[in-house]
């Protein structure tokens, strides 16, 4: 197993916002999380990704506890994540924002970086050739490297926001609605994508609301509601399920009382 | 190898920069011939390598100081004391006013950049003001504020003579020049990069395997010493000083040097250095005007050069060469 998520929870005052939630991720399959806006999703990865700290439960990645570790150190650990908005840098290049993501890669540090010694060239040479493979992998036009990244069209934000994802060779991915606001052929692209990755053996945790991405591109599916898994299993299990159809369809409870 | 990358040749063409501006460097130090235009002169370059770091800090990593006048009077204290108490060598005292300042900045950054904007706008000045109150108070060491350190020795490195201002010159020149050497290549590596990054957004730089706390202190530390080691030329070329020269007005000059010029390139630093130190002695009665005319200045150039005027300088060079190819 290599991300084990276990009775995971958080609370804002009396709010919990992630109630003791568990699932286990595996490399060459897609997890999704979906539920109701607000049912603790974000937060969810956030707890994961150590954007916010758990009050209790655990995250154990490749069998190592990182739960509450600092982001950095559970980037390192080999996980990293994309945002609900493309979270670009400003007044970076596309190329240059590919070599943040190949930061871990490399290892000179602020003294040799200031004396630019012979190993800071070879060095910066190999992450701008490692960020250029990635982009080139997610279908960033050549002609688009010299660009700001931020001037990009929204569909080529999201894979730039990928493909420096990809640049960390991280081998867990968490992705927070990459295909929102996408139309129907980015949609698609975006689903293949994510598809792809999944079968190179990264592990992929995907939480979107594009249900018919969802359903075609899941192996395994955690529904959430009121911060609480309310069920999990396949596509087509979750489908039927009666809880899952509560909270997506409350008036039909209604309707059948 | 490296010509078709475009960020290899945007680093050679910062080294080619360099060796224009050097040699403008030497032909200013030949053609200068009187003693108070060169002494301005020498005063921009102290400027210049203060303003530099503080554009890193600012301009890269984020974050605002108003203490790195007093950072620069921690270098001028160090270097003349080293000289004046410890009877050491002055190049000695160069290094220290050079490493102690940063050591210091690097055990200040921990708490102090738990803060952010304005908030860590008022805590470093803090920090300005209480090493001011040091350097008045702790007259054993600095003199305090009458008469301050009087009489230190002319700068002799080694056994040369390098104390005249015709010798400082050339000193401070070499020196800027390796400080904007220093800045240019942080600037160009995996490390500025990681700067810039955080500036933009602490989170999706850390959740690449950015150390953001470890980062923002070692972009502290290295300005702090780059302010130090211009106290250390300031105390090594003025050799009688006192504490009022290191109060928060110092601190604030550098910040609008940076601000004028530009916060994203140490060019942008070194000419706002250069027009706000050499600006003011063309200009009569200028002090009176001071602080009413960098307001101006500032306005103009937030409206209409919001990069700095040394970008927008070589936007017009850039976009007129243009124009005459075509």
């Amino acid at each position: 197993m290599s991300l084990v998520v276990e009775g995971l929870t958080k609370r804002y005052g009396g709010l919990v916002a992630v109630d003791a939630v568990s699932f286990t991720a595996q490399p060459g399959h897609v997890t999704s999380v979906i539920g109701p806006n607000g049912a603790g999703k974000t937060t969810l990865l956030n707890l994961i990704s150590g954007v916010v700290s758990p009050d209790s439960g655990s995250v154990k990645l490749f069998g190592k506890d990182v739960s509450g570790a600092a982001q950095h150190v559970i980037a390192r650990a080999g996980m990293t994540r994309n945002f609900q908005s493309p979270q670009l840098f400003e007044g970076m290049s596309v190329l240059e924002t590919a070599m943040v993501g190949a930061h871990i890669r490399g290892r000179c540090g602020f003294l040799s970086a200031m004396l630019r010694l012979p190993g800071v060239v070879r060095e910066e040479i190999e992450l701008e050739r490692i960020a250029r493979d990635c982009l080139d992998l997610v279908g960033v036009p050549k002609s688009a490297l010299d660009r700001e990244a931020l001037d990009l069209p929204y569909g080529l934000q999201r894979r730039v926001e990928i493909a420096r994802a990809l640049a960390m060779q991280a081998k867990v991915l968490l992705f927070d609605e990459p295909a929102a606001g996408l139309s129907g052929s980015e949609v698609d692209d975006i689903a293949e994508l994510v598809d792809a990755l999944s079968h190179q053996g990264k592990v992929v945790v995907l939480v979107e609301h594009k249900m018919d991405m969802v359903m075609r591109i899941s192996d395994h599916i955690v529904v959430m509601n009121f911060g609480a898994r309310i069920a999990e299993g396949s596509p087509a299990d979750v489908q039927q399920d009666k809880a899952v159809i509560e909270a997506y369809l409350g008036i039909e409870e209604m309707a059948d009382a | 190898m490296s010509a078709a990358s475009p960020l290899m040749r945007e680093y050679h063409a910062n080294l080619k920069g360099m060796v224009a501006f050097a040699v403008v460097l030497v032909l200013v130090g030949f053609a200068v011939t009187g003693s108070y235009p060169k002494t301005m002169l020498i005063f921009a370059m102290i400027h210049a390598i203060a303003a530099i770091g503080l554009g890193l800090l600012f301009g890269h990593g984020g974050q605002i100081s108003l203490c790195q006048g007093g950072l620069l009077g921690l270098g001028a204290y160090i270097s003349a004391d080293f000289v004046r108490l410890l009877g050491l060598d002055p190049s000695l005292g160069l290094i220290a006013a050079t490493l102690l300042p940063a050591g210091f900045g690097w055990l200040v950054a921990r708490p102090l950049l738990q803060l952010s904007s304005h908030y860590l706008a008022m805590a470093t000045l803090a920090l300005g003001l209480i090493l001011s109150i040091f350097y008045t108070q702790w007259v054993w060491l600095t003199g305090g504020a009458d008469p301050g350190i009087s009489n230190l020795p002319p700068f002799t490195p080694f056994g040369l003579q390098l104390g005249s201002t015709n010798a400082m010159f050339w000193v401070c020149a070499v020196i800027l020049l390796l400080v904007l050497l220093v800045a240019i290549n942080l600037i160009h590596s995996r490390m500025g990069r990681a700067l810039r990054a955080l500036r933009s957004g602490e989170v999706p730089a850390a959740a690449l395997g950015v150390d953001t706390v470890r980062s923002k202190v070692a972009i502290f530390a290295i300005a702090a010493g780059m302010s130090g080691l211009a106290g250390g030329l300031y105390a090594n070329f003025t050799r009688a000083f006192n504490a009022s020269g290191f109060e928060v007005g110092l601190s604030i000059d550098l910040l609008i040097m940076v601000l004028v010029g530009s916060v994203r390139s140490p060019w942008g630093a070194v000419s706002g250095a250069f027009l706000i130190t050499i600006l003011p002695a063309f200009l009569e009665d200028f002090d009176r005007y001071r602080l009413f005319s960098y307001g101006i200045l500032m306005t103009i150039i937030m409206v209409f050069m919001p990069d700095g005027l040394a970008s927008a300088v070589f936007d017009g060079v850039r976009a007129l060469a243009r124009r005459r190819r075509t």
